[in-house]
């Protein structure tokens, strides 16, 4: 983690403020503010290609960030639908790190709710609600890996749908939905 | 199923390698109930919540129109979007319990509290018969706490406040009623 921060600490000076709060985390994530987002969002989006290598050093900043923000910074969350929606596209690598962070990041702040649809009032359901298919395919693969009753609730409240709705078995629903993300190509 | 016989404390880390893990994520999570002192009585379970835990159903997660949760009304999304209080407070009505002053202990009575965000319902512990709470944090332990206010607080983690008691005769609690309240952690569990 220290040589990705140290390669991505001095970003392309074209970048400008949004590069540096993408670069600097330890410094800014911790009181990151919409205004600062929307700059790297814009910054992003001026960067074209999207291949190209500040780009790129952009992204890794931002994984860097999401690496390394957990115990100087638990209360933030890497809004990538957002910030980057195109992301996944373009470096699905780095995306499915930064989506399956965003995924354990709302698994742990909701363990202790006794009501699973108030996830989603949190920021990470929301980002991930923002992806759509690419949430679903998030939320059908951490089902699988850690059945919870917040994913099943993200999921009937993403797709629509309920074909769990007929059981009040936690792991028989978990079957049911991964199930149904196999007939659809989504798990 | 069998009860722990529990240290002085009431746990047992020797009975259970990962107390010492649950006890500090329970107290990161609510800090008052940190500070006013706690007991930890089951391993974490996801597959059942506080509301089973108070109708003593260890084997569902109860929850209106959610897959996967138990619920004994049919109610739709609709229903529930201004706020879902109301159809918690009518399923605790319908099992035989009705608004009361407070929650001090009465004799041959049972007290749960209800805990809420204006009309949005959070969490309900239950009253044992020595006056002490048991609460089912979400997908992680059941605790015992003296005070019902202790799970409550201003952070964002911990519930919110209590926004009523409610009572019925006292039904046994096989669990939460024994004298230690404390189950064996490793005690195995069927799911249907």
């Amino acid at each position: 983690m220290t040589v990705l921060v140290d390669t991505v600490l001095e970003p392309p000076a074209s970048l400008g403020t949004g590069a540096f709060v993408a670069a600097n985390p330890r410094m800014e994530l911790g009181t990151l503010a919409p205004l600062k987002l929307e700059a790297t969002r814009q910054m992003l989006v001026a960067t074209q290609p999207r291949e190209s290598a500040s780009y790129s050093a952009v992204m890794r900043a931002v994984q860097v960030a999401s690496n390394s923000y957990r115990h100087d910074f638990p209360a933030f969350y890497f809004p990538i639908a957002s910030l980057a929606p195109d992301l996944p596209a373009a470096h699905p690598e780095l995306a499915r790190v930064l989506l399956d962070r965003l995924a354990g990041e709302l698994e742990h702040d909701t363990a202790h709710l006794s009501v699973a649809r108030r996830a989603s009032r949190h920021p990470a359901f929301q980002e991930l609600a923002k992806l759509g298919p690419i949430g679903t395919r998030v939320a059908l693969r951490r089902l699988a890996r850690s059945p919870s009753p917040v994913w099943l609730y993200f999921l009937q409240h993403v797709t629509g749908e309920r074909p769990a709705a007929s059981t009040s078995s936690v792991d028989e629903a978990v079957r049911l939905w991964r199930e149904w993300g196999k007939q659809r190509g989504l798990a | 199923m069998r009860l722990c016989d529990f240290g002085a404390n009431g746990e047992s880390s020797e009975a259970w390698p990962n107390l010492s893990d649950a006890r500090r994520e329970v107290s990161e999570r609510f800090p008052t109930l940190a500070r006013d002192g706690y007991q930890i009585t089951s391993p974490r379970d996801r597959h059942y919540n506080c509301v089973a835990w108070a109708l003593r159903d260890r084997s569902n997660w109860w929850e209106p129109a959610l897959d996967g949760a138990y619920w004994p009304r049919d109610v739709s999304d609709d229903e529930l979007e201004d706020g879902d209080l109301p159809e918690y407070e009518r399923v605790f009505r319908a099992l035989g319990f009705e608004r009361c002053a407070d929650g001090n202990l009465v004799a041959g009575f049972e007290k749960i509290a209800v805990y809420a965000n204006n009309d949005d319902f959070a969490h309900v512990a239950y009253q044992r018969p020595d006056g002490s709470w048991s609460s089912k944090l979400g997908k992680l332990n059941d605790i015992r706490h003296d005070d019902a206010k202790s799970v409550s607080g201003s952070t964002s983690t911990e519930y919110p406040g209590i926004q009523f008691f409610m009572t019925r005769q006292r039904q046994p609690h096989e669990l939460a009623d024994s004298e230690s309240g404390l189950l064996l952690p490793s005690t195995p569990k069927s799911h249907a």
